[in-house]
């Protein structure tokens, strides 16, 4: 009884001076904000934003409002997120795979990487690909340049597909094929991969040529006599996108690989040798043995690098691309509406990392279900 | 009767033993060319090397110009790395705009914290306690009156606005660590306390700053204090970023003594109260100790990470070191193509060197960690 009244004093305690910590803050902020002139409701939203966005996904004007400025800069935080993520997957579980191998180069070199790159500041490597590397290459007329893919000091310029009317009916064929492969994939029966192959790209193929090719590839081109100034056609990253997902796949690349191994690692021995004792081939035991189990380790760190790895890309603000960061800045700093903006921005950052913490919660849920099964 | 038809009727010959491997050249021959495939691995990580590694030597050593007065030499073509603009610019890199005959006040106070912190870092020190109380509450005060000044002790004021450099890079961090460890314990404990309310404060706390970038965090610490705070306050230009970054490794850092405080056993509270010890000698007495003492790894690891977030307070326009390496890039005496490269290469070498010293010291850690008796 003593300590239950106890208990509640104390938390009634902390209340208070949480509380009173707040009330003193709002006050004092009320105070500053009208002595100040800054605008203390959202109202500013369908302001005019007065200021251009280099880079955007959907059409954005300086005359559009500082609400879809900021939708803009979410997009573009999120479009740099995807691929980064994706660039960061690959290389890391290439690097972390190498650093388990027997090989002894290879492992070494995958283990230079991994300490190099994570031992030195995110926003270090950011400006030196931007600054050092991108900046210095030559302009559009000398083009450093691989077959399809042109880089100068106006971007990464790499293929890009086009499409002609019917492009729909190809890309309908190839969803239809894609769900009568796992269709049957799932009903059991004979799954021979030919058969499987033939329902997921037969009927696109087929619809593809009917319609005369309606898909195919844009190259990037330089030519003085079309366009002196820049590269034309394909799809052109600028600079700042390109140093942001290599910087940012890099990095988190790193990060990955020794998620990686660790994950290896932590597939008992035992397992690989009983793989071997059934006669499966390194290879077959890494795909059928290992990797499965190793995977149910990975996969929760893996998602929160996913999350950091967005936040990371939050570091754009250096660089001056137009991410989510940089646009609440020049808002910030345009309007005073720092509460607001600020707000805002925890929002959609927590937001997005809630939605990925109910994707781990649902992986592991699943996982747990899938083991009791 | 006769035998199951899959049974063999005689031994199968065994196979060829395998190949002896005392030899060390032969095993390093197996483990490089042992195959075609590995074969071709070498082959491949050796060109990479020979492609990468003699214009990184030319550029770095063999190019590089050791000394000049300024960057006409570095300007000319074929120039590697220009190492006489580091050498020029070193005292802005180490002590920002500081002025130069107080120096050793900046000198004293690292020296301070780097005894202090090798003292409470050595295996088997003793008088770890008095060390503790240097650390957390003693250099604090002494290093705001060394660093800021103390007119009543005859050390002038120099203004925040001066400093930079790899100063303002080590006080962020020194900041960070000196609020986070006692920050993060308050905060790991109250997450974890029978109290509602405090688990609520704590949980939300925690959650809310991991879940924003820590620009987002320097952003807010940088405009919206000076709103929250009363007028007449203030808060210096450079305290309000270390103010954000303290919560931030706070919250960071409340997760990993969080990971500590769960690898405690029960066992070790129940036994604790067997003995008579009250709520708070057995928290300072059994559970810390052995919590802090699981996760020093971790608590490294998070120091790391966090000596390599400072380099984010140049957002709200901060001196720290590596705003000071890309703002000398601009000095028209030096500028030149080589400049933005050289100071870069600086700038990663310092920082691994610090990070991996520190990741050096965590992995040594974890293998005694490891190797002493628990398992």
């Amino acid at each position: 009884m003593k300590a239950r009244v106890k208990n509640v004093a104390l938390q009634a305690l902390l209340l208070a001076a949480v509380g009173g910590l707040l009330i003193a803050a709002v006050a004092n902020a009320g105070a500053n904000l009208a002595a100040r002139g800054i605008p203390t409701s959202f109202a500013f939203l369908d302001h005019v934003a007065g200021f251009g966005i280099n880079q955007s996904l959907i059409p954005y004007s300086p005359l559009s409002s500082y609400a879809r400025a900021l939708l803009a800069g979410l997009l573009n935080t999120l479009l740099v997120s995807a691929l980064a993520a994706l660039f960061a997957t690959l290389i890391g579980f290439a690097a972390g795979f190498a650093r388990l191998s027997g090989h002894w180069a290879l492992s070494k070199l995958a283990a230079l990487y991994v300490e190099t790159v994570r031992n030195i500041p995110l926003l270090l490597q950011l400006l030196f690909w931007y600054v050092a590397i991108l900046a210095p290459l030559p302009g559009p007329a000398d083009s450093l340049s691989l077959p399809g893919v042109l880089l100068n000091n106006r971007g990464l310029n790499l293929p890009a597909p086009n499409f002609a009317p019917g492009a729909a009916f190809v890309a309908a064929a190839f969803l239809a094929g894609a769900a009568l492969a796992y269709w049957r994939r799932r009903s059991g029966g004979r799954r021979s991969m030919a058969t499987t192959a033939l329902l997921l790209f037969g009927p696109a193929l087929a619809t593809f040529f009917v319609f005369g090719r309606p898909i195919g590839l844009d190259f990037p081109v330089y030519d003085a006599a079309v366009n002196r100034f820049n590269v034309e056609g394909g799809l052109r990253l600028p600079p700042e996108i390109t140093a942001l997902v290599l910087a940012l796949s890099l990095y988190t690349g790193s990060y990955i690989a020794e998620i990686v191994r660790a994950g290896v690692n932590s597939v008992p021995r035992g397992q690989s040798e009983a793989a071997a004792a059934l006669g499966l081939k390194p290879a077959q035991a890494r795909k059928w043995v290992i990797l499965p189990q190793a995977m149910r380790i990975v996969t929760p760190p893996l998602i929160s690098q996913y999350l950091a790895l967005t936040k990371n890309s939050s570091l754009a603000a250096f660089i001056g691309f137009a991410d989510l960061m940089q646009v609440s800045g020049t808002i910030l700093n345009q309007t005073g509406a720092a509460v607001q903006v600020i707000a805002l921005d925890m929002v959609i950052y927590l937001a997005l990392s809630l939605a990925t913490l109910g994707l781990l919660r649902l992986y592991e849920r699943r996982f747990h279900w899938g083991a009791a099964r | 009767m006769s035998p199951a038809p899959y049974l063999r009727e005689s031994f199968a010959s065994p196979s060829a033993a395998p190949e002896a491997r005392s030899d060390f050249l032969a095993l390093w021959r197996n483990n490089l060319f042992g195959d075609v495939k590995s074969g071709l691995i070498t082959a491949l990580i050796a060109a990479l090397a020979a492609f990468a590694l003699p214009p990184l030597w030319r550029f770095l050593i063999a190019d590089a110009v050791w000394s000049a007065p300024d960057g006409a030499l570095c300007r000319a073509p074929g120039a590697g790395a220009c190492w006489a603009y580091i050498r020029a610019k070193t005292p802005f890199f180490l002590y920002g705009a500081y002025p130069r005959e107080f120096y050793w006040r900046v000198d004293l106070t690292f020296a301070c914290a780097a005894l202090l912190i090798v003292w409470l870092l050595w295996p088997g020190a003793r008088a770890k306690g008095a060390a503790a109380i240097g650390f957390f509450v003693a250099l604090p005060l002494a290093g705001f009156a060394l660093l800021h000044g103390a007119p009543w002790l005859g050390l002038p004021v120099v203004g925040t606005n001066l400093w930079g450099g790899v100063m303002v890079s080590l006080l962020a961090a020194l900041v960070g660590i000196v609020v986070a460890l006692p920050g993060g314990v308050v905060l790991a404990l109250g997450r974890r306390s029978n109290l509602p309310v405090a688990r609520w404060l704590s949980a939300g706390l925690i959650e809310f700053v991991r879940g924003v970038p820590l620009i987002a965090v320097l952003f807010m610490a940088n405009t919206m204090l000076p709103l929250f705070l009363p007028p007449d306050w203030a808060p210096d230009r450079l305290l309000r970023p270390l103010a954000g970054i303290a919560l931030f490794a706070s919250a960071y850092m409340a997760e990993v003594v969080r990971a500590g405080l769960n690898a405690v056993p029960s066992g070790q509270t129940e036994g604790a109260q067997a003995l008579g010890l009250g709520r708070v000698a057995t928290l300072r007495l059994v559970v810390l100790p052995q919590a802090l003492g699981a996760v020093v790894p971790g608590i490294v690891n998070n120091f790391i990470a966090l000596f390599k977030d400072t380099t984010l307070v140049a957002i709200v326009g901060i001196f720290d070191f590596l705003h000071t390496v890309d703002t000398a890039r601009l000095d028209p005496v030096w500028a030149g193509p080589t400049i933005a490269a050289t100071g870069y290469a600086f700038a990663a070498l310092f920082y691994l060197a610090f990070c991996l010293a520190m990741s050096l010291y965590s992995q040594n850690v974890e293998k005694r960690i490891g190797g002493g008796g628990r398992h």
